[in-house]
């Protein structure tokens, strides 16, 4: 095995040779710009590291998939659960997830200064389960919806009200704020299962709009002003971090688990023929709803975090903005990927970090911040994501990753 | 042998439209009939009736002994009636093997295919139809006439009783027609009531016993296929009324 890697590589050698130039070469220069202005401004520091992490993950993923070059690759089916596992970390894929999560995992260690940058980082992981949830009800059973706030709004408002009012630990607040947003999702979609495409999306934004109402009214449900001054996940920042971090990864872990069961082929076909289904003898009122719950709990996961992390909660929440939140990652990411909504996540938070840097300079006009940050980004993105990479960025760019490699192993 | 279907005086409106008009037939239990008509005369309309996926205006229509007017779709293949479609579907983004394995997962198909596993229930089913070779592979790149063994495959796998087939000839060559005619032969031999329609007269009419003849929604005809094809009002039907013809 390993021989032939080296001729390989000797064969290849002018490839790798410029391949590897090119990123030595673009490491150099980040890191020099990193001397020279790290302590002067945050946009740029934001850009920088984010660069960096961005080219740092290929880099490593290069090496990686080097390295796994040795590792046996298992293509038959294999029973147990563990050598399943290893044997997809020893495909591309799996290498590279592995990579970037080995990266997430040292992050707090990276922003030990940085607390801002650090909590951008827990942020776009809330975000990351909370488009994964929208990207589970989407891609996998064609159910489009547009009010996935409301699962994640009434998730934070109950949450919020276990912590402070009831007193209750973080967990149990969060568990049962994510089954409330389940018991919501029965609430939803009992009614919106004869409902399909446009009409899904403008019902379950109209449920949306429905809770913003009912939450922003004075008097009832804690007011306007909504809840605030929660005590946090935990009184450090690295706690929180991990906290995170590891449901994130159980919540992907889950949702991608059911995707590529049984239960995962029947919701796929509902998505993909929902007559054909039918008559395959499939309830599919009765998966449909199966799914809105399935999708409800892990929005509701993140509605608590994303509460928690703000130490407040208000009718906000169940603003449109989060409701196309989840959309816009998706879409960049790669839908019915699951994974893809990490990379959509990530993308749309740092995207939106440096444009409210961009925006803090002064020859733009006052109002402009906040409109930027909403409606312009969003629009922009979607409609470049769609001109250019329909099935999000995740497929092409891994594909291209994967050409990359395969021409290093000569295949 | 006990009679499997009988439907009485079926009627469908669509607003002003009588699509099927007063239709009353029974089926034996392991029979082989068609239902011939031209185009627009509501044959597949009836298939709809009886598979659920519309509701009758009238009439009922028992199966086994059941009422089965009007209930879900899916509650009529788990009791065991299974049909294809005239323009033939598929689940575009599963590969072939998980197209037929979501019929085995049904409540229905759950029960046969729980012993050896779905996938090798899927599998066996796959080579009956003679696709198993591209069971990995999604249906998008398949020809019609595999489409159309995907579909009765896909059928198969929630283990019918009676198996409504609506036009599997159409647009198929003839070897790809020979093709089904054996698989729905094997299908009866197996013990299955077939019932199928179609207007592509010649295969149909020396594949079945006994045919069924529709036209604007009404019965017209009931017999063996010599004798239908000879009556008068089907003639008609597909002919049209003429003067002075030899």
């Amino acid at each position: 095995m390993q021989t032939r890697l080296l001729n390989r590589i000797k064969e290849n050698s002018l490839f790798i040779t410029c391949v590897s130039l090119f990123y030595l070469i673009l490491l150099v220069y980040i890191l020099t710009l990193l001397y020279y202005f790290t302590y002067t401004s945050l946009i740029l520091t934001t850009i920088l590291y984010f660069t960096l992490f961005y080219f740092i993950f290929l880099y490593l993923a290069f090496n990686f998939v080097v390295l796994s070059a040795g590792v046996k690759r298992n293509i038959k089916e294999v029973p147990s659960a563990m050598s399943r596992l290893k044997a997809w970390l020893g495909t591309f894929k799996g290498g590279l997830t592995l990579v970037c999560l080995i990266l997430l995992s040292i992050i707090p260690f990276l922003t030990k200064n940085r607390y801002y940058l650090g909590s951008m980082f827990i942020v776009a992981m809330i975000y990351t389960i909370y488009a994964a949830s929208w990207d589970f009800l989407a891609g996998f059973t064609g159910q489009v919806s547009f009010g996935q706030a409301a699962f994640f709004g009434f998730a934070g408002y109950v949450t919020a009200d276990r912590l402070q009012i009831q007193n209750w630990h973080w967990l149990p607040s969060l568990i049962f704020g994510a089954l409330m947003a389940v018991v919501i999702s029965l609430i939803i979609g009992i009614p919106a299962i004869r409902l399909k495409g446009p009409y899904l999306a403008l019902g379950t934004m109209s449920f949306g709009m429905i809770l913003y109402l009912l939450f922003a009214m004075p008097d009832i449900l804690y007011g306007s002003e909504g809840l605030f001054g929660l005590s946090r996940l935990s009184d450090n920042v690295v706690v929180e971090y991990y906290i995170v971090f590891i449901f994130m990864i159980i919540s992907l872990a889950i949702m991608k688990a059911i995707g590529n069961s049984k239960l995962g082929t029947v919701f796929k076909s509902i998505r993909d023929d929902e007559t054909g289904a039918e008559a395959s003898g499939i309830n599919t009122t009765k998966y449909k709803i199966f799914a809105f719950m399935i999708s409800a709990f892990f929005a509701g996961i993140a509605g608590g975090f994303f509460t928690m992390r703000n130490t407040a909660v208000s009718a906000q929440i169940f603003g449109a903005t989060y409701s196309f939140y989840p959309i816009v990652m998706v879409a960049i990411g790669g839908i019915a990927t699951i994974s893809g909504a990490g990379v959509g996540a990530f993308f749309f938070i740092f995207l939106i970090e440096i444009l409210r840097g961009v925006a803090d300079l002064a020859w733009l006009p006052a109002g402009a911040v906040d409109f930027l940050d909403d409606a312009l980004i969003f629009s922009v993105l979607l409609i470049l994501v769609i001109r250019f990479a329909g099935a999000g960025v995740l497929k092409s760019a891994i594909e291209r990753l994967k050409n990359l490699w395969d021409i290093l192993l000569g295949r | 042998m006990g009679v499997i279907l009988e439907v009485k005086n079926l009627t469908k409106k669509f607003g002003g439209l009588t699509a099927v008009n007063d239709f009353s037939f029974e089926i034996e239990r392991g029979e082989f009939i068609g239902l011939i008509g031209p185009n627009g005369a509501g044959k597949t309309t009836v298939f709809n009736l009886i598979s659920g996926f519309e509701k009758p205006s009238a009439g009922t229509i028992r199966f086994d002994g059941i009422n089965i007017t009007g209930i879900s779709p899916y509650k009529i293949v788990n009791l065991g009636i299974a049909r294809t479609f005239q323009l033939v579907r598929s689940f575009k983004y599963l590969t072939i093997l998980d197209n037929v394995s979501v019929s085995c997962l049904s409540p229905r198909g759950k029960e046969v295919s729980k012993d050896v596993g779905t996938e090798e229930y899927a599998s066996s089913i796959l080579t009956a139809v003679g696709l198993v070779d591209k069971a990995r592979i999604p249906p998008v790149v398949l020809p019609h006439g595999d489409l159309r063994k995907l579909q009765i495959g896909k059928a198969v796998g929630t283990n019918p009783q009676l198996l409504l087939l609506d036009e599997p000839f159409s647009g198929l060559s003839y070897e790809e027609q020979l093709g089904i005619t054996d698989l729905i032969k094997k299908l009866h031999d197996d013990g299955v009531t077939i019932f199928i329609t179609g207007h592509v007269l010649r295969e149909l009419m020396t594949l079945v016993p006994r045919v069924l003849a529709m036209h604007q929604g009404k019965l017209i005809a009931d017999g063996p296929p010599r004798e239908v094809a000879n009556h008068k009002i089907v003639l008609e039907a597909y002919l049209g009324r003429g003067e002075g013809f030899a």
